[in-house]
């Protein structure tokens, strides 16, 4: 733990909008860049091919496009540095990154969302668990 | 060194089991009953008419809603009827008499070894084989039945006539040694329990003859010498008139 | 028994270091000097009076008469207990456990095993306080060195010939010796012959014997004669050879054979089906209810993780004392068998395929609006719980039928009056009947704790058993009256011999069967039963004789609910059937172009039909009210988790009905309680007997014909009555004998 805190630097916070978003874009870049060391070492060339996994990560990206205030996206920011400097180091397993990046953060509940519009928390609730 | 010590030791602990499992065992040893050809619950069994009014006799003793208390004296005139022994059947014919279920039997028949549950001699010989008889010899006199019988203890001779077994104190300590002769030959009728006292291995043997050939013979003590079971050669005390008991002179005061 | 805390208090003597007990009144204390010794010393001061300790085991003292009462002193302490009391008990309600083995409160006294000497002064020996009755003054004193002694050589005798196989035995753990050795015995013997060892015996495939181990104490030997009414079990032999079996080949033909495991304070008789699974301290427990008959034993379930691993009974004086049916201990491995584990839907093929709980409960609502409502049925299972029942009604009769019933009960059944199907006089209050006419019912396959009941009446009063119906084993002396209506038309009329008896009786019991709901003359029966009732007197304002006896957990409450169908013909011109665990609908009856929907949590009859399978929650995996026969509602608690893909069955008719579109307006447990208060107060009272108001003249007179035929035997089959056990494979082997028989 010690080790990755020490990597990661906390970074000056970002005067504007426009800087934080060119910090996006770095990011994206570095992110793409080691796609291809990823999928070498969580050996991912037969679950997934760079594109999907740069796919995913712009969607991760997408997901918080509507925040605009520079210090909640400095804080994503780090926190995906974070992530990003986990699975470069092998941190992680290749299990993790199937179930995050490949397959998804649902799991393999695919059709989620358009369907449970409308319903009661019960029903949702029972369609997830008994408990 | 250590493993011959153990080994020795070993040898010593079987040594001292050897002799009890061969030479205690009671009546009949199982506890439990196996199904042979002739003990089984299908066999059929019952009083003989003589017999059925003999246990009507002996129920008559008790009350009628203590039916169960005839189950001893039941048990031993189904054991004389059945020529010595009680086969599963008998018990269960008993238990069907006195109204209990046939295990309340079971466990009488099984807690007192005078009910043998297997087959015994037309003639059983039972050796007293408790402290004082055993001093006075009681172990040689079975070994010159066995011996003689060519038996070992709880088996029948080939004819059928004789087996041999141990019994606990029969109350003729002051005549030890003694074996028991229960004569199962003529039934229930004619059957007899005598105690032949004061024996030696050498009358033990003769008694067996005498009883082969079907002669009947006093019992009691063994000895021409002794008469029931006073003093070898007549009394050496007590041989005055016993005194009156002392009285208190009622004149005096 | 009280026993560890009995032990830490003999292995730690000083008070002062030992914390603070649960109750802050119990007190622990060392040895005390008696009165005598205090005198002696001639103390300026009169000693304080300690406080009382409680009573071992909350043991209460029942005066039946304020003059029997006599005082004796426990260590000093004087207690007053009733006349005829033994030693033992006195020193119970003094607080004071005394170690036993033979000694059990529910069966006669043996005083074999010698553990519980006391020493009692001006005896010269110590006495067996189990077998001793305590008398006015009585000093006895329990933890002096010669009750100690005492304690002590016996505890080295019964180990003379106990086998050392604590490690390898399923008692480990929760055995009197094991626990009494370590508080009372010696830590060393003085014994070095060869121990005795034993030849197990076949008891059936519930017990597992190991009878090297057996102490003696002939607990199970009482047991098997005085409460389960089976006379199999004896004390063979004698002296060291002395062992308990059967003496010839036989089994234990009893259906409460499990419990002598119970009993048995030593590691001889153990359960085979849970033999080497598991210690008793691994397993967590969960009081909960007995749901395969109507009696709703209470039991103990012991599980580990996901898993069963036995069931044991509770203490319930009113319904099951502390023993429990063969069935209800040994069925738990159906639990684990044949169970359905996702939503599926039968396809084009026939074959069931998995789908996901949203398609399965789309389908089903979909099918369900397609149908005209007085075409859809829906029948409550055996082992349903209310909070289901509740919500199946509500669910149908928002979707427009009424045609709602709970198998078991028939289709014309009166609900209105619940002394009409309930056990009015209570299963407790069986014991103060006199003579009881047995209609059309075997209690001994239907209900084998009220057969218990009736056997112990009949034990200890003599009370007479008449019995209509099918000839029947019974395990009490019982008369044979006749097979069918006929009979009870004679007894009825006062013509049958059996009247004079049911007259001069001071409390008469009548016991229906439930399975005489089920014939068309059904009514014409009752009004039988109530003429003989009303001549007989079996309904007074201070004895309601007059029981039903039902047979599936699931009736009572269903009754009490108004499960009760509009029609009887709705079956058969049915379109949409839902089945919550209904396994013994005649299936023939329902159209073959209906749709079936099966609600179960096994694959059993009803799945062969059906379109699509919800699987649901079992008794042991969710929590659910329960009515027994007599009335007595009571809750089954989860102790595992569901199976798979499984819900809990009112939840998933809640589901249901919000995808239908008639949402039902209850979203937990505690919303549908107090849905149930609105229709049945009594089923939301756990633990009360609600009773029900008798009026008989309410009732019409029916003027049917009675048909002639015989009564039937209603189960053919004591161990496979329900889907969990028809899926046991234990309760297959048992079937297997009885059969076999």
């Amino acid at each position: 733990m010690a080790f990755t805190l020490r990597s990661v630097k906390v970074p000056p916070n970002s005067a504007s909008l426009e800087e934080a978003r060119h910090r996006v874009f770095d990011f994206f870049r570095a992110a793409c860049r080691s796609l291809p060391t990823v999928m070498e070492i969580y050996n991912l060339h037969d679950v997934a091919t760079v594109s999907q996994l740069r796919s995913t990560v712009a969607s991760e990206i997408r997901k918080n496009s509507h925040v605009t205030n520079p210090k909640v996206i400095d804080m994503l920011l780090f926190k995906a540095m974070e992530e990003l400097g986990n699975i470069a180091e092998h941190a992680k397993q290749r299990h993790h990154i199937i179930g995050q990046y490949v397959v998804g953060r649902q799991g393999l509940v695919q059709d989620v969302g358009t369907k449970d519009q409308g319903i009661s928390n019960f029903l949702k609730n029972f369609y997830n668990t008994n408990y | 060194m250590l493993a011959r010590l153990a080994a020795n030791r070993l040898l010593e602990i079987r040594q001292l089991f050897r002799q009890p499992l061969s030479s205690r065992s009671f009546s009949t040893a199982l506890n439990y009953h196996l199904d042979s050809p002739d003990n089984n619950p299908d066999l059929q069994w019952e009083f003989s008419d003589v017999n059925k009014e003999k246990a009507k006799e002996i129920l008559s003793h008790y009350p009628s809603n203590y039916k169960q208390s005839a189950v001893i004296p039941l048990l031993d005139l189904a054991q004389q009827q059945h020529g010595g022994w009680l086969p599963v059947s008998a018990m269960n014919a008993v238990a069907k008499v006195i109204e209990v279920a046939p295990i309340r039997v079971y466990e009488v028949a099984t807690f007192y070894s005078m009910f043998n549950r297997s087959k015994v001699g037309k003639y059983h010989l039972l050796v007293c084989g408790t402290t004082p008889c055993m001093i006075r010899g009681s172990r040689e006199i079975e070994d010159a039945l066995l011996k003689h019988l060519g038996v070992k203890r709880n088996e029948v001779t080939k004819d059928g006539l004789f087996s041999v077994g141990e019994m606990e104190c029969m109350g003729c300590c002051v005549n030890a040694p003694m074996i028991t002769v229960a004569d199962y030959s003529n039934g229930s009728e004619g059957y007899t329990y005598n105690y032949y006292e004061d024996v030696t291995p050498k009358r033990v043997v003769e008694i067996v003859e005498t009883l082969r050939r079907g002669e009947k013979l006093p019992p009691g003590t063994q000895n021409p010498q002794r008469i029931r079971c006073g003093p070898e050669g007549g009394n050496t005390t007590l041989l005055s008139e016993p005194k009156p008991p002392p009285c208190r002179d009622l004149d005096a005061c | 028994m009280g026993l560890g805390m009995l032990a830490s208090r003999v292995m730690r003597p000083t008070a002062s270091k030992l914390p603070r007990n649960l109750l802050s009144h119990f007190h622990i204390r060392p040895i005390v000097s008696t009165p005598e010794s205090s005198a002696a010393q001639a103390q300026p001061e009169p000693e304080p009076t300690p406080p009382p300790r409680a009573p071992v085991a909350g043991a209460r003292v029942h005066f039946k008469n304020p003059d029997d009462a006599i005082e004796v002193f426990v260590d000093g302490y004087p207690v007053k207990i009733p006349k005829g009391m033994t030693v033992l008990q006195a020193c119970e309600v003094a607080g004071v456990d005394i170690p036993r083995f033979c000694y059990h409160s529910r069966l006669s006294i043996a005083g074999n095993c010698r553990m519980c000497l006391v020493e009692v002064e001006k005896s010269p020996k110590p006495v067996a306080s189990c077998a001793m009755p305590a008398l006015p003054g009585m000093k006895i004193k329990t933890d002096t060195p010669v009750a100690k002694k005492a304690r002590e050589g016996v505890m080295e005798f019964l180990l003379m010939n106990h086998p050392l196989d604590c490690p390898i035995c399923d008692q480990g753990g929760e055995c009197d010796l094991q626990d009494q050795s370590m508080a009372f015995g010696s830590d060393r013997g003085r014994f070095t012959e060869m121990k005795r060892s034993v030849v197990d015996k076949n008891l059936g495939p519930l017990v597992k014997t190991v009878m090297t181990r057996c102490i003696q104490c002939t607990r199970c030997v009482r047991f098997a004669t005085e409460v389960a009414g089976v006379q199999d079990l004896g004390m063979l032999g004698r002296g060291s050879g002395e062992e308990i079996g059967t003496y010839v080949e036989k089994l234990m033909t009893s259906e409460l054979s499990g419990n002598v495991i119970d009993i048995c304070p030593v590691g001889a008789l153990t359960s085979k089906p849970f033999a080497f699974k598991a210690r008793n301290w691994e397993l967590k427990g969960t009081e909960t209810i007995d749901v395969t008959d109507a009696v709703g034993s209470n039991i103990r379930i012991d599980s580990r993780g996901p898993e069963v691993l036995r069931i044991l009974p509770r203490l319930n004086e009113d319904i099951n004392e502390e023993w429990i049916s063969d069935k209800t201990r040994f069925f738990y491995d159906g639990l684990k068998r044949q169970r359905l584990n996702d939503p599926m839907i039968r396809g084009a093929d026939g074959r069931f395929k998995a789908v996901s709980w949203r398609d399965a409960l789309a389908v089903v609502a979909e099918v369900a609006h397609q149908t005209k409502p007085e075409e859809i049925v829906g029948i409550a299972g055996q082992l349903s719980d209310a909070e289901s029942m509740m919500a199946l009604k509500d669910f149908l009769n928002k979707m427009g039928s009424n045609n709602v019933w709970c198998e078991g009960n028939g289709v014309n059944t009166d609900a209105d009056l619940r002394s009409g199907y309930l056990m009015n006089s209570g299963i407790a209050g069986l014991e103060k009947a006199d003579v009881f006419l047995l209609v059309g019912t075997q209690p001994r396959v239907e209900a084998a704790m009220v057969n218990a009941r009736i056997q112990k009446t009949v034990r200890a009063t003599q009370a007479k058993v008449g019995y209509i119906g099918p000839a029947a084993d019974f395990n009490y002396d019982h008369q044979h009256l006749g097979i069918g209506p006929q009979t009870l038309i004679e007894i009825a009329e006062g013509r049958h011999p059996f009247c004079s008896a049911l007259l001069n009786a001071k409390n008469p019991a009548i016991i229906v069967g439930a399975g005489l709901f089920e014939r068309k003359d059904k009514d014409a029966i009752f009004s039988a039963v109530e003429t003989i009732s009303k001549y007989a007197k079996v309904v007074r304002p201070d004895w309601n004789g007059f029981n039903v006896l039902l047979l599936n957990a699931a009736q009572a409450a269903a009754l009490d609910l108004g499960l009760v169908p509009e029609s009887g013909k709705s079956i058969e011109s049915a379109k949409f059937v839902y089945l919550m665990g209904a396994d013994d609908v005649n299936m023939e009856k329902v159209p073959v172009d209906a749709f079936v929907v099966y609600q179960g949590h096994h694959g059993d009859r009803g799945v062969y039909r059906a379109n699509v399978i919800l699987p649901a929650a079992a008794f042991s995996e969710k929590e659910g009210t329960y009515e027994n026969t007599e009335g007595c509602v009571q809750q089954t608690l989860p102790a595992v988790p569901t199976v798979g893909d499984a819900r809990d069955d009112w939840k998933i008719i809640r589901a249901l009905s919000e995808v239908a579109g008639v949402r039902l307006p209850y979203d937990s447990l505690g919303a549908i309680r107090s849905r149930i208060k609105t229709v049945a107060p009594n089923l939301v009272h756990m633990d009360e007997r609600e009773p029900a108001t008798f009026s008989a003249s309410l009732k019409p007179d029916f003027s049917h014909k009675m048909s002639l035929t015989a009564f039937g035997s209603t189960i053919e089959n004591f161990y496979m009555t329900d889907s969990i056990t028809r899926a046991s494979k234990i309760m297959a082997q048992c079937s297997a004998l009885l059969l076999k028989k």
